[in-house]
């Protein structure tokens, strides 16, 4: 008995001392690159009330719920609106109140986000719930949110984040995006569009990619993709010869994922046998530096503005902030989502005349639209109580060029294939959501 | 690309599926390595170890990080990656190894469960993955391609079929005919006879999960660079579809086991091209191991022995 | 299978008498706290969190029986309990039955699946078994990420192509159990029939036969016991068992997706099995909590990495192999009893040592 437990102790030590060997392990993300590389704009963004006092009040209390499993982390979303929040606290808070933002992570457990939900809003009392992102909460939680009268400002994969009531999204989401890189490839002359995605989303995702094509008079077809990818080769294989010569791929994956299809293009050598597109995951740096051999041969849709501080005053800010408040995340989309969910929570909170409750702030969500940002081609909204919204509905393409992510068609209109976003413009127009006016 | 020859076999069309066949056997090599690895682990230690994946993909992770991180250059590295491998299962083997000595086969694998469940907690702990970022652990044999009947192969992937071949051919020809490797059969048998006979039982021990464990360490470091993403935790649940490999070769006989792993690649390599089935190609493992477990078991009627078999 | 500290050394589970009266009773008490005291002391993210320990106990229960009772282990129980909330979810979409006929058709139509995967696996032994089982989820785990959860479509797999869901209906829950409390109070109560159906099942014929086969299956068949057809029975139980629970949980979920299923879970729930206690039906309900309530403190309460919990589940679980086979359920008593028994000690010590120096 006593040496058995001798034994665990040992195998507790050895555990122990493998967590010290890897205690130095970053996330790898790298620090923020200097700001102000471009031409200076003449408006300046401020966090909250840009005071530049620190607010000291009774907290105004906001919570978060992110997904993080092994291979895919999304609390960087959470942790960039936090920091956004601390630089609002560092400039006046909300007339004097600082925001205090609880992040929860989930692991996919349904039972777990209904509970974290909960804990939010009953326990823990936020008014608001800000920078949610997972491939299953919308789902699971949106009846909740609706029966507490929340509106849940976030990022979104799922059908539901674009489909239901309460969820607004500061993305465009997998289906959109890939509508978007399917008209770019259209433009470029693709004569098929074959759209691969993760096969627990394939149906959603690339239901849209498929009318483009049915529009175009071309071959359309979907590909899921089963992850994670064991096969890498065999699919860029399927792929290829799918399209044909002159034929059009999307990849719709996230770093983790599109790195092995695109190495099995580049191995294969077929990165110049047909016409490459993608959603927005891949547009950053990172990537970029990693596959020069795609230089000039992408159309990946970006749904948020380059990371370039010449891009204008919010992404000046948001790389402010990521230096200051969070040095260790680099600048990608994910840092874009957080600020924007931020910000957009942040307008809300200031536009509340009288106490600010889960009602008031909620209804000042509610009544958001006209938010202009540089981060998104139009301004955004959430026009009340919409049966679902899709608010970032153009965006623009980019592409690799020497290690950087570069402009390749500007700003234009996701195509109304899908009846709903056909009705979303209707509403744009009706209700002045996004006409600046 | 459609040849009217290649319609001659069965109706099947292999000019437009020969490629599927090369990559497929490229996968193959993945999953018969593992498998082999498997088998052999089980072969001289009488455990199987689920943490195979896990230790690997662990070694694989310190490498990365010493190649990113540090001054260090990457063949050292990968020696790390390798040697890691060894002192942990070496460690557990010690530490362990005895305990559940007299213990069945479920046990142990049991146990073997538990340190996959450790590695990974500590893996997805101290090394999470952030947004636009993904780890790369690239041997330098990658880069050097060749093109065979229409696909690209590159050498890591001939380099991980070629190092399952030989260690089943020099893991079978050790085990029968070197003292030690009769010595490792024997303990893996019965501890307790073995040790009555004369056999310097923790020197044994301590050899095979040595042995083994730098088996593991090197298939980690080739399925690191060959699913290209260091994704740890695909790298450890990699190990359910090699079992299947192994189940194919009844945790027994090594050349089975590779002719299984092989075949495993090339018929998911080969459905991948057709509508219908494709979306279901991953469950090929499963499938095939099924297959194999009940044309086993077909004549049983009853289970007598406490080890497997 | 190892060392006997089983069931039938010296352990708290006897046939009829005093020891299973008393057993009972602390059962009641147990639930009456849980069903009544619990929801108005706890916030409603608790009743959610308890909700699903209740659910995942059961399950927990349907492996205890298989691996502590028959010495059988399934790796893939969670796979089942997926195709029972997916067959649950199916017909809630597809058909008008009320709820309880809901739980009793789930369970059936997974306690015929569970049956078909154990037939030809039942000739193999031990790890064959297990890793059988493990390659059965792993085939079920692909076809569910490759057809999906229904939610309210038509044909075989019931996905609708709309953009806009927010006509969506989740799954049914039971007319009187709509709100989150009182679907809680009803899953206990369905758990805890579920317990009593396998505490039927123990207590009785199968129960005895089951123990004579895990014993020495030659000597229960030179015995007289149909082997096969009590295999079989235990296999059906426990895919009877997690098919309600399936039920349970779809209704609880609402909205299933496929991308809920995670690998991790089987051999999490066997660490947490092994941790509880195979060999008594409480080791079920603390394998629940492991498995759910645990997490939920650590990270929501406590803001402790749920990785973290991981490297506590592997040493839990090579303690229990190396130490405590019966797990926390026979181990916690006797630690509790070891430690009075250092305290009587002490106080005795002190006590004399009192006496004589005066």
């Amino acid at each position: 008995m006593r040496a058995t437990k001798i034994k665990i102790g040992v195998a507790l030590a050895v555990s122990g001392v493998v967590a010290l060997m890897m205690t130095a392990w970053a996330t790898g993300a790298g620090v923020a690159p200097p700001v102000g590389s471009g031409t200076a704009s003449a408006t300046k963004s401020v966090c909250g009330m840009g005071t530049g006092k620190k607010a000291t009040g009774t907290p105004v209390k906001l919570g978060g719920i992110d997904m993080l499993i092994p291979g895919v982390d999304f609390t960087t979303i959470g942790k960039v609106a936090a920091a956004y929040f601390k630089c609002v606290n560092d400039n006046g808070g909300i007339k004097g109140h600082p925001i205090s933002y609880t992040l929860y992570d989930e692991q996919l457990n349904p039972a777990q986000q209904r509970a974290l939900a909960k804990k939010l809003i009953e326990s823990d009392k936020v008014v608001g719930v800000v920078g949610n992102t997972s491939f299953t909460e919308c789902g699971n939680n949106w009846k909740y949110y609706k029966s507490k009268g929340f509106v849940v400002i976030g990022a979104g994969v799922q059908a539901e984040c674009f489909g239901t009531p309460v969820f607004v999204e500061s993305n465009m989401g997998p289906r959109y995006s890939n509508i978007g890189a399917a008209q770019a490839l259209v433009r470029a002359g693709a004569k098929s569009l074959i759209v691969a995605s993760p096969d627990t989303i394939a149906a959603y995702a690339d239901g849209g990619v498929l009318k483009v094509a049915a529009k175009a008079g071309i071959k359309g077809k979907s590909i899921p993709v089963s992850l994670p990818v064991t096969d890498a080769n065999s699919i860029i294989t399927n792929l290829v010869q799918e399209a044909g010569p002159g034929g059009g791929v999307i990849l719709d994956f996230t770093p983790d994922t599109a790195p092995a299809l695109m190495k099995a293009a580049i191995a294969q050598g077929v990165v110049d046998k047909v016409k490459w597109g993608s959603s927005t995951p891949i547009a950053n740096t990172f990537m970029a530096g990693q596959f020069s051999e795609f230089d000039g041969k992408l159309f990946v849709n970006s749904e948020f503005g380059l990371l370039d501080a010449s891009q204008g005053p919010d992404t000046r800010l948001m790389l402010e902030i990521l230096q200051k408040y969070a040095s260790s995340i680099a600048p990608q989309a994910f840092g874009q989502m957080g600020f924007m969910d931020a910000m957009f929570a942040t307008q809300a909170l200031l536009s509340v005349k009288g106490a600010i409750t889960a009602a008031s702030y909620n209804k000042a969500v509610r009544a958001l639209k006209n938010v202009k940002t540089d981060m998104l081609c139009k301004p955004w909204y959430v026009g009340d109580a919409l049966p679902y919204h899709i608010p970032s509905n153009a965006d623009i393409t980019v592409d690799y060029k020497n290690g950087k992510v570069v402009l390749k068609e500007k700003c234009f209109d996701i195509q109304a294939v899908d009846a709903e976003l056909a009705q979303t413009r209707v509403w744009e127009k009706k209700y002045n959501l996004n006409t600046g006016k | 690309m459609h040849s009217v020859v290649g319609f001659a076999v069965f109706g099947v069309d292999w000019a437009f599926l020969k490629p599927y066949i090369v990559l497929g056997l490229a996968l193959g090599g993945v999953y018969a390595l593992s498998g082999v690895g498997l088998v052999v682990l089980y072969q001289t230690t009488g455990v199987l170890n689920i943490a195979f994946g896990a230790v690997g993909a662990t070694g694989a992770l310190i490498s990365y990080y010493l190649i990113e991180h540090t001054g260090v250059p990457d063949w050292v590295a990968f020696l790390v990656c390798i040697a890691f491998g060894g002192v942990v299962s070496l460690l557990y083997g010690l530490v362990f190894g005895p305990a559940f000595a007299a213990r069945d086969p479920l046990v142990k694998m049991m146990g073997t469960l538990a340190l996959a469940l450790i590695l990974l907690g500590l893996m997805a702990w101290r090394a999470p993955i952030g947004g636009a970022f993904a780890r790369f652990l690239t041997l330098p044999t990658s880069s050097h391609r060749f093109g065979l009947f229409g696909a690209t192969v590159n050498w890591t992937q001939v380099i991980a079929l070629a190092f399952a071949v030989v260690l089943t051919a020099w893991t079978t020809i050790f085990l029968r005919i070197t003292s030690l490797g009769t010595a490792m059969r024997a303990m893996a048998d019965d501890r307790e006879v073995a040790a009555m006979l004369g056999v310097p039982v923790r020197r044994v021990e301590a050899s095979a999960w040595l042995g083994s464990g730098l088996v593991c360490g090197a298939a980690g470091l080739l399925l690191a660079d060959l699913l290209t993403s260091l994704d740890y935790s695909a790298l450890t649940f990699l190990v359910i579809s090699s079992l299947a490999a192994a189940l194919i070769g009844r945790l027994r006989s090594l050349w089975l086991t590779l002719a299984g792993g092989i075949a495993i690649g090339v018929v998911q390599g080969v459905i991948t091209p057709y509508e219908s089935i494709t979306r279901f190609r991953a469950a090929t493992p499963f499938v095939l191991a099924i297959l194999a477990l009940l044309w086993m078991g077909r004549h049983r009627t009853v289970t007598i022995s406490r080890t497997a078999g | 299978m190892g060392t006997g500290n089983g069931p039938a050394a010296g352990a708290s589970w006897s046939f009829i008498d005093g020891g299973t009266l008393r057993q009972l009773g602390i059962a009641s008490a147990f639930l009456g706290v849980v069903l009544l005291v619990v929801p108005s002391t706890l916030g409603s993210d608790w009743v959610t969190t308890l909700t699903s320990v209740a659910i995942y106990s059961v399950v927990a229960a349907g492996l205890g029986i298989l691996y502590g009772r028959v010495g059988m282990i399934s790796l893939g129980q969670i796979a089942l309990l997926a195709i029972g909330t997916w067959v649950a979810t199916r017909l809630s979409y597809a058909t008008a039955l009320p709820f309880p006929v809901l739980l009793l058709v789930t369970g059936a139509i997974t306690c015929v699946v569970g049956v078909l995967i154990g037939l030809p696996a039942l000739r193999l032994s031990g790890l064959y078994l297990a890793l059988i089982t493990l390659m059965a989820a792993g085939a079920v785990t692909i076809v569910f990420k490759a057809i999906d959860f229904p939610n309210g479509g038509g044909g075989f797999t019931g996905r609708t192509a709309l953009v806009d869901l927010s006509g969506l209906e989740p799954v049914r829950r039971p007319a009187l159990a709509l709100g989150d409390t009182a679907y809680y109070r009803y899953a206990v109560i369905v758990s805890a029939l579920m317990f009593l159906l396998a505490l039927a099942h123990t207590a009785s014929k199968p129960g005895r036969a089951w123990a004579s086969i895990r014993e020495s299956e030659p000597a229960a068949l030179a015995a007289g016991v149909n082997v096969t057809v009590y295999k079989m029975w235990a296999f059906a139980l426990a895919s009877f068992m997690t098919g309600v629970a399936g039920c349970l949980l779809a209704a609880q979920i609402g909205q299933p997706t496929a991308t809920s299923i995670q690998t991790q879970d089987s051999i999490t729930l066997l660490a947490t099995v092994m941790i509880g206690g195979i060999y008594s039906l409480w080791g079920a309900v603390v394998a629940g909590a492991f498995f759910q309530l645990v997490p939920f403190i650590f990270q929501a309460q406590w803001g402790i990495s749920p990785n973290f919990l991981l490297i506590i589940f592997g040493v839990g679980l090579l303690q229990v192999l190396l130490t405590a086979p019966g797990g926390l359920v026979q181990q916690l008593p006797k630690d509790l009893a070891n430690l009075g028994r250092l305290v009587v000690k002490g106080v005795r010590k002190v006590a004399g040592g009192g006496k004589r120096s005066t």
